[in-house]
C-alpha cells in the first residue's frame, strides 16, 4: 500500500454539482474513450427525507482505492497500484475474465467490446507524470464540485467525509475520494 | 445474465459434478473395501458370493506387486480394462474446464490466468482445477496400467491365492478369479497410510486437489460488492451441486451399467478370456474401475449400493429446499438496496425459473423415492441386482437434477446485483 501522503485522491462536493457532465466529456476526450465504456459517470440520486424531496448528482470514476480489490481479484496481474496510489490496467496483460468488474463496488472497471479488454480511469497519469496537470475531469469542472489532490489534502477540507449516502461502505476498499454530502434545506 | 456467463454455468456445474463424483466413488470404494476386509476369512456361499474376499486385500496387494514386477512390458501390451468411471469423470471435468475458456475475451491468453496466484482466487481456482485434472489423469493411467499388469500375470498363481483368501472359491476360472485378477484399486480413504505406492497417495492428492478446487471456486464469489453472492448460499450452492450431481451421477453410472449388462460385458473386463458370464461379472470388480461393487462375500449386493446412493441423493436434494428459503430471508433482512434487488430478481423477474428449479429437484427426489420403493418391492436390498425400473428411475432422477442444477446456476449469475449506485 502506498504512503497516504502521496496517495492521489478525488474530492466531490454534492452541493456544487449541477449534473452538467462536463467531467464525463473531458474524460472521454482526454483519454479517447470509445462509445460504450464510461470511465467517469454522473449519476442522479433522488429521494425524500425530512418532509421534502431531494435530488443531487454524483460524479464518480475509479476511486484508486487504498485496498484495490480489483487488482486482488484480477487473475492475470493486469491491474497494479502505483507508488502514488493510481490504480492502472495494463491492457496487454488483461485476458478479459472481468473478475475486477465483479469485485469493484463502484462499477469502475469498464469492459470494451471493441478491444475485449477491461479499461478504467487512470487518473490521467500521463498528465501527472508529465507535470502538465491533474485529471482532465476535475480540471474541466465548471463549479469545482470535482477536485483532486493528495488524500491528505482532500481529507482535510472542511466537512469532508469518506462515507457518502448511497455509496458502499468505505471500509470495503478504502476509496481515495472524499465527499461533502448534500445539505438539505427545506423551507 | 450475459450470454458469456453461460460458459460459467457449464464450467461450474460440470467441474463440481466431476469433483463430487470422484469423491463419491472414493467413498464407495472405501466402504466396499472395508466391507470386504470385514468379510475376509469368512466362508462364503450363494450364487453371488463366489468372489474371493478382498482381504483378500493384503494378498491382493501382494499379488498386485508381484504381478507388476513380473510382467513388465507385458503389462502395457495386455491393456487391462479402462477405468470407465474415472474416465467419465475426467471427460466431464475436461469439458467443464474447456467451457471456462469461453468466459475470457481472449481465450488464447488463458495461461496468464495463473499469474496472480498470490492474491486472486481465480488464479488459484485454475491452478487447483488443472492439478485435479492432472492427478485424475495420472490415476486413470495408474489404474489402467495396474489392471493390465494384473491381467498379464500368470493366472494359476492368482487363482490359488484367491482360493486361499476366500476359503471356498471355485477351483476353475470364475467371476471370482476375474475380480481377483485386478490389484487393489486406488482409494483415498482405505489404502494403507504407510504405503508409498501410488495407489495410496495418488487418490488422496487427487481428492485434496478437487476439494481445494471447489473451495477456490466458492471464494471467488465471496465479494463484499455482491451481497447475493457474499453469503453462506455460495458454498451451499457449489457444495450442493457437487453432492447432488456427484452422488446421482455415480448412481446413474451404476444404473446404466445394470441396464446395459450383457451389452458391453465381459469383453472389456475380461482380457484374460476366462469367459465370465455377464450377469455374474456385473456383481464383481471395483467401483472406480467399472461402476461395480464387489459383494466381497458379505452378501451385500448392488441393489444396496443403489439404495444407499438414492438415500444420500434425497438428502442432498433436500438440502436445497433449506438453502433457498434461508438465502431469500437473509437477503430480505439485508438493508442494502442491492440485496433487495437480488430478491426481486429471484422472486419476481426469474420466479418461473426458481420454481422450475425447485420443481425439478422435487421430481428428482420423487424418482429416488420410487427407486427405494422398487428395490424394496422387488427383493429388498439383499437382491443381487436392482430391478430395471429402479435403474431407469435413477437415470431419470439424475437427468432431472442436471436440468435443475443448470437452472440453479443460471439464477446464481442472474441474481447478481452490485452494491452502490
Amino acid at each position: 500500500m502506498s504512503d497516504t501522503k502521496q496517495q492521489v485522491a478525488f474530492f466531490f462536493d454534492a452541493n456544487r454539482c449541477t449534473g452538467c457532465r462536463t467531467c464525463e466529456v473531458a474524460c472521454k476526450v482526454e483519454n479517447g474513450v470509445e462509445l460504450g465504456p464510461r470511465w467517469r459517470k454522473v449519476r442522479t440520486v433522488e429521494g425524500d427525507q425530512d418532509g421534502g424531496p431531494y435530488m443531487y448528482h454524483v460524479s464518480m470514476s475509479c476511486n484508486h482505492c487504498e485496498v484495490p480489490v480489483c487488482a486482488e481479484a484480477c487473475p492475470s496481474g493486469a491491474i497494479t497500484k502505483r507508488s502514488d496510489g493510481i490504480v492502472i490496467v495494463d491492457e496487454s496483460k488483461c485476458i478479459g475474465a472481468r473478475l475486477c468488474a465483479w469485485a469493484c463496488p463502484y462499477d469502475a472497471p469498464q469492459f470494451s467490446e471493441e478491444t475485449g479488454k477491461m479499461e478504467k480511469c487512470n487518473f490521467c497519469s500521463h498528465r501527472i507524470d508529465a507535470g502538465t496537470g491533474g485529471p482532465a475531469c476535475a480540471e474541466a469542472c465548471p463549479t469545482k464540485a470535482l477536485q483532486w489532490g493528495t488524500l491528505d489534502e482532500v481529507a482535510a477540507k472542511a466537512g469532508a467525509t469518506a462515507e457518502f449516502g448511497p455509496l458502499p461502505d468505505a471500509d470495503i476498499t478504502k476509496p481515495a475520494i472524499r465527499f461533502i454530502p448534500l445539505k438539505l434545506v427545506h423551507s | 445474465m450475459e450470454t458469456r456467463d453461460w460458459s460459467l454455468v457449464i464450467f461450474t456445474v460440470l467441474t463440481q459434478a466431476a469433483v463430487g463424483a470422484f469423491l463419491t466413488l472414493q467413498v464407495l470404494e472405501h466402504l466396499a473395501t472395508r466391507r470386504d476386509r470385514g468379510a475376509s476369512g469368512r466362508a462364503t456361499d450363494g450364487p453371488q458370493n463366489n468372489s474371493p474376499a478382498r482381504g483378500g486385500a493384503q494378498a491382493d496387494e501382494h499379488e498386485a506387486g508381484s504381478a507388476r514386477e513380473s510382467s513388465g512390458a507385458r503389462a502395457l501390451a495386455a491393456r487391462g480394462p479402462l477405468p470407465a468411471p474415472l474416465l467419465v469423470v475426467l471427460a466431464v471435468l475436461s469439458v467443464g474446464l474447456f467451457a471456462a475458456l469461453f468466459h475470457l475475451s481472449t481465450p488464447l491468453q488463458a495461461v496468464r490466468a495463473v499469474v496472480n496466484f498470490s492474491s486472486s482466487w481465480l488464479s488459484r481456482e485454475i491452478v487447483f482445477g488443472s492439478l485435479f485434472a492432472a492427478l485424475l489423469s495420472a490415476l486413470v493411467w495408474h489404474e489402467w496400467r495396474t489392471a493390465g499388469a494384473a491381467a498379464a500375470s500368470p493366472a494359476p498363481e492368482r487363482h490359488a491365492a484367491g482360493s486361499a483368501a476366500s476359503g471356498s472359491a471355485p477351483a476353475t476360472p470364475t467371476p471370482a478369479g476375474q475380480a481377483f485378477r485386478s490389484p487393489a484399486p486406488a482409494n483415498a480413504l482405505s489404502a494403507d497410510p504407510t504405503s508409498l505406492a501410488p495407489a495410496t497417495w495418488l487418490p488422496r492428492f487427487t481428492a485434496a486437489a478437487g476439494l481445494a478446487f471447489i473451495c477456490c471456486q466458492i471464494a471467488i464469489y465471496l465479494l463484499p460488492a455482491q451481497p447475493a453472492w457474499n453469503s453462506f448460499a455460495t458454498p451451499a450452492a457449489f457444495g450442493g451441486t457437487a453432492l447432488r450431481l456427484g452422488i446421482l451421477g455415480v448412481a446413474a453410472g451404476f444404473a446404466v451399467r445394470n441396464l446395459t449388462a450383457g451389452v458391453d460385458d465381459p469383453a472389456p473386463a475380461d482380457p484374460g478370456g476366462s469367459g465370465v458370464a455377464p450377469a455374474a461379472t456385473l456383481r464383481e470388480g471395483k467401483v472406480i474401475r467399472s461402476f461395480r461393487v464387489s459383494d466381497g462375500g458379505s452378501g451385500v449386493a448392488p441393489a444396496a449400493t443403489l439404495r444407499g446412493l438414492a438415500l444420500a441423493g434425497i438428502a442432498a436434494l433436500a438440502l436445497e429446499f433449506v438453502v433457498v428459503p434461508l438465502h431469500l430471508s437473509s437477503l430480505s433482512a439485508n438493508p442494502l438496496p442491492a440485496a433487495a434487488a437480488s430478491v426481486q430478481r429471484l422472486t419476481v423477474d426469474y420466479s418461473g425459473i426458481l420454481l422450475l428449479r425447485l420443481g425439478l429437484l422435487g421430481a428428482a427426489a420423487a424418482a429416488l423415492v420410487g427407486v427405494l420403493v422398487t428395490i424394496r418391492r422387488a427383493a429388498g436390498p439383499s437382491a443381487p441386482s436392482p430391478p430395471s425400473l429402479a435403474s431407469v428411475l435413477t437415470c431419470v432422477a439424475f437427468g432431472l437434477t442436471v436440468a435443475s442444477e443448470v437452472c440453479g446456476r443460471f439464477l446464481f449469475y442472474a441474481m447478481q446485483v452490485r452494491v452502490g449506485i
